[in-house]
């Protein structure tokens, strides 16, 4: 586990990550999402020990992070923009992690290179971003260490090779426990990734939540009225979290265990009515502005 | 991923638990040298053309004794090289992204800091000694350098060791104090030269204010205490200040190390309050340099100019460099009151020297403080040919007559007083003479002044000192004669009259060298005879009749031991060199010569 709490940190008069506390379990997908400048990458440099922490204290399987080996073996981090050795190429770097992580699979990663066709003779200099990108979740991943912390590294890569990147990420969870933290602005890239999902914004934690959980908690339905007045009724009935009308659609999130949700439902007459999956903006929208957030603000910012 | 996930929660739950993970630093040596190679590589190229491929071709005929000691491209080589591997090894702090890359590794920074630093010494220590022993080995087998000057090369070759790790240092406090390369570079040359800017800065108000100051020891390179320039002259204290210098840099880089903050990172300064003292320091030096160039120009006195330039180019300095550290030219005046405070502070600082000048112009010791006191004619009793000039420390004569230990304490300081009352007179129609006190005192300290003497007190106190024993051993060469009896199996003795080209050099030129006779045989008999000439000779006879020639006691490579000036009076020393044929012509006064040198030239037949 990662266990954060009371964290502060502030770059002159700004403060980038302000008092937030929460965990990171293991063997699930933790998805760290905010806008720009929300503390995201500060509080991923903060765990990783990278910046120490005005206030506050980071443990890592019980130990400090801060200045301590020990606790640092346990992860690698991949930031936004990886820097590579001048003129290196991938086996150059290889070379290198095996090194420095004791556990560095160095087959696995040369297979790795093949599977993805990335030329571990080539420089790195000559790649582009995303190969860039490729190249330093390899690394990371073939570190062997049991987090594995990326700073917004899935932007920039094509659908095809993000899609064999959470392939490897299940099947590393799955063999030997690996816990992926990726942070990223980006939720509808997390969506179908992530187990819990913190939310950060102007360096505070909005809410830290296990993702199933909040699907459970919260729904989304469409529906068509016989009697369009009914529809006024509804907010009388259950916590409406979002209402949108098109013609004679109606479209609401509310919070509620999905079979009371359809008993209330049921006590209307409906033409249509339809339970639809929920996206994480769309959970994201919902419980920000149960706290008081209008979101459309932040989105919009 | 919930399906993963589900799953993984059957997942045998050995591989969860975690795993033990060996200790130690992960950031080997082998793995340094293999990161490494280009400023490695760079180092041994320079030392391969500069100790083997230089020699080689350059000196194909010459003897190369003194190339692999007394060549400046090794001192500069440790120093540029010092420099290099301290930006490139410690670089990596103000780089945000190498900053992410390292410091979420599991390396301490003091794993780090320690790594770079031992492999920085040992890459300069085995290319630079291994490169220079091939050069110097190749030459010495080739007979182009002798053996001993090969077993010379020892002490030589631990001070550019030494050299290296001073400037290794303190490029890496610069490094560790700064954010970005640029600013690193220019911390670096901060500390590298200000020091030796600041003495000169300060000799030249003391040489532009202090009339009586004698010569700047302040700014002889020898005595530069924060910077390893010029400790590179292979002699073993050298080494121990470089050793000394770049251990306390070393200690100042690790606190910084302790202290840093990766976030500064890109920043210009990684403790701002360093830029405070950094600007205020430069808006002194420029200040002093400012006023100094106003003073060198209009006079000596603190002048509304001089204070206005000071005021002016302080300002300016700190303006600038609040832009630097900012990286922003808007931000120049962010402290403006500050800046403000500084640039009065400069000109008080200048008034200060100024009255500390004068005050040092002024002092005089008491005369029950006085052990003894050398006095030196620079203008050599008024009128002779032969100009005896400023005295040096190379300069074996002056160094003769300074070692006089004169006990006429009253009359000493009566030249010294009439030399005071003549400072800053700058309209006087009074001929005036350039002489030099040494006083040595009682507790063993030693003070020297350089005054104005006017003829009648050079009549009044001159005419007794002259005639004091101390004062002749001094004129006359007995002060040096332990020296010179040390060495007398390989010294020369010649004489150069005020006829010959040469007397105004060091040492004979070829004419009187041909005419050098061994002075092993010939010392006793030629000092009994100056001391017979001397025992009359006094200031008054002095300062009425120019000395005709000197005579030089010097060694094989033309460095006078002893110089003795012949005056037409001394007819006994002028005998005995004439008897060994160092002597062929005689003199007679004439006063009316119109060559202007006082005496009438006959040659011996």
């Amino acid at each position: 586990m990662i266990r954060c709490e009371n964290l502060t940190k502030k770059f002159g008069k700004i403060s980038a990550v302000n008092n937030i506390t929460f965990q990171i379990d293991r063997e699930q997908v933790f998805g760290l999402i905010g806008t720009n400048g929300a503390g995201k990458s500060t509080l991923l440099r903060m765990i990783t020990g990278v910046l120490k922490p005005d206030e506050g204290s980071i443990l890592v399987e019980d130990k400090p992070v801060w200045e301590n080996p020990e606790a640092k073996e346990h992860f690698c981090f991949i930031s936004d923009d990886p820097w590579y050795f001048p003129n290196a190429t991938p086996e150059d770097m290889g070379r290198y992690f095996e090194t420095v992580y004791r556990f560095f699979d160095s087959r696995r990663f040369y297979k790795l290179l093949s599977d993805f066709e990335l030329d571990r003779k080539k420089r790195i200099s000559q790649f582009s971003k995303g190969m860039k990108r490729q190249l330093a979740i390899l690394l990371g991943l073939c570190a062997g260490t049991d987090y594995l912390l990326l700073d917004e590294t899935f932007d920039g890569l094509d659908p095809v090779v993000r899609q064999g990147i959470k392939s490897l990420f299940a099947g590393d969870m799955s063999e030997r426990g690996l816990t992926p933290v990726i942070s990223s602005h980006n939720m509808r890239e997390l969506e179908d990734i992530c187990d819990h999902v913190g939310f950060l914004h102007k360096g505070g934690l909005i809410f830290s939540e296990d993702l199933v959980e909040m699907k459970l908690g919260i729904q989304k339905i469409q529906c068509v009225f016989q009697k369009e007045e009914d529809a006024a009724l509804i907010e009388d009935l259950m916590k409406v979290m979002n209402h949108d009308v098109r013609g004679k659609l109606h479209t609401y999130v509310v919070r509620g265990e999905a079979q009371d949700v359809k008993e209330q439902f049921g006590k209307f007459s409906l033409v249509f009515f339809e339970m639809l999956p929920l996206t994480l903006e769309e959970i994201f929208i919902a419980e920000s502005e149960a706290i008081g957030y209008d979101t459309r603000k932040i989105i919009v910012s | 991923m919930t399906q993963e996930k589900s799953s993984s929660a059957n997942l045998n739950v050995s591989s969860v638990e975690m795993r033990k993970i060996p200790s130690g630093s992960r950031l080997t040596q082998r793995e340094l040298f293999r990161l490494r190679k280009w400023p490695a590589a760079s180092l041994g190229l320079y030392m391969v053309i500069m100790a083997i491929a230089a020699p080689f071709m350059f000196y194909i005929r010459g003897s190369l004794d003194g190339y692999f000691t007394a060549n400046n491209v090794f001192p500069m080589g440790s120093v540029l090289f010092g420099i290099l591997f301290a930006l490139e090894g410690y670089g990596y702090l103000q780089d945000r992204r190498r900053v992410d890359f390292y410091c979420s590794q599991p390396v301490t920074r003091r794993q780090m800091m320690v790594g770079i630093f031992v492999n920085s010494m040992l890459t300069f220590v085995i290319l630079f000694t291994l490169t220079y022993y091939l050069g110097a080995g190749l030459n010495t087998a080739l007979g182009r350098m002798s053996g001993s000057n090969l077993a010379a090369t020892g002490p030589f070759v631990l001070n550019m060791l030494t050299l290296y790790y001073a400037s290794f240092s303190l490029t890496a406090l610069a490094v560790l104090i700064t954010g970005k390369t640029l600013v690193s570079v220019l911390a670096a040359f901060f500390f590298f030269v200000y020091e030796i800017v600041f003495r000169n800065v300060i000799g030249g108000y003391i040489e532009v204010t202090c009339e009586s100051y004698t010569g700047s020891t302040l700014t002889g390179i020898q005595r530069i205490f924060t910077s390893p320039l010029g400790w590179s002259d292979g002699r073993p204290v050298s080494t121990m200040v470089c050793l000394i210098m770049g251990t306390v840099y070393l200690l100042l880089t690790m606190i910084a190390a302790v202290h840093r903050k990766n976030e500064s990172a890109g920043n210009s300064l990684a403790f701002p309050w360093v830029g405070h003292v950094v600007k205020i320091a430069v808006a002194v030096l420029t200040a002093l340099t400012a006023g100094l160039t106003v003073l060198q120009n209009n006079g000596r006195i603190l002048q509304p100019t001089a204070s206005f330039m000071a005021v002016f180019f302080a300002l300016a300095a700190c303006f600038v460099m609040e832009s630097i550290f900012a990286q922003d030219i808007r931000a120049f005046g962010r402290h403006i009151l500050e800046d403000l405070v500084a640039a009065l502070a400069c000109v008080a600082l200048i008034a200060g020297i100024i009255t500390q000048c004068l005050s040092y112009d002024r002092w005089l010791p008491d005369k029950d403080q006085i052990e003894s006191a050398a006095v030196y004619p620079e203008d050599s009793f008024n009128y002779s040919i032969i100009d005896y000039g400023e005295p040096s420390d190379n300069d074996f004569f002056s160094q003769q007559v300074l070692k006089m230990k004169v006990k006429d304490t009253g009359s000493v300081l009566g030249l010294a007083e009439n030399g005071i009352s003549n400072q800053r007179d700058q309209d006087s129609e009074k001929m005036m003479y350039v002489y030099r006190i040494r006083f040595t005192l009682k507790d063993d300290k030693i003070a020297q002044r350089k005054y104005y003497i006017t003829l009648d007190a050079l009549d009044k106190y001159m005419e007794p000192i002259s005639k004091t024993q101390e004062f002749k051993a001094g004129m006359f060469g007995d002060t040096n004669d332990a020296l010179v009896r040390g060495e007398l199996d390989r010294l020369s003795v010649a004489f150069t009259s005020i006829y010959d080209s040469s007397i105004y050099d060091s040492a004979p030129d070829g004419s009187a060298a041909s005419r050098g006779k061994a002075a092993a045989g010939l010392y006793d008999g030629l000092k009994a005879a100056v001391a017979k000439d001397t025992a009359g000779w006094d200031y008054s006879y002095a300062s009425s009749h120019p000395a005709v020639g000197l005579i030089y006691i010097y060694d094989p490579d033309g460095d006078a031991y002893e110089k003795i000036p012949v005056y037409m009076s001394f007819t006994n020393t002028i005998d005995f060199l004439r008897q060994h044929k160092m002597v062929d012509f005689h003199l007679e006064e004439d006063k009316s010569c119109e060559d202007g040198y006082f005496y009438k030239l006959t040659q011996d037949n």
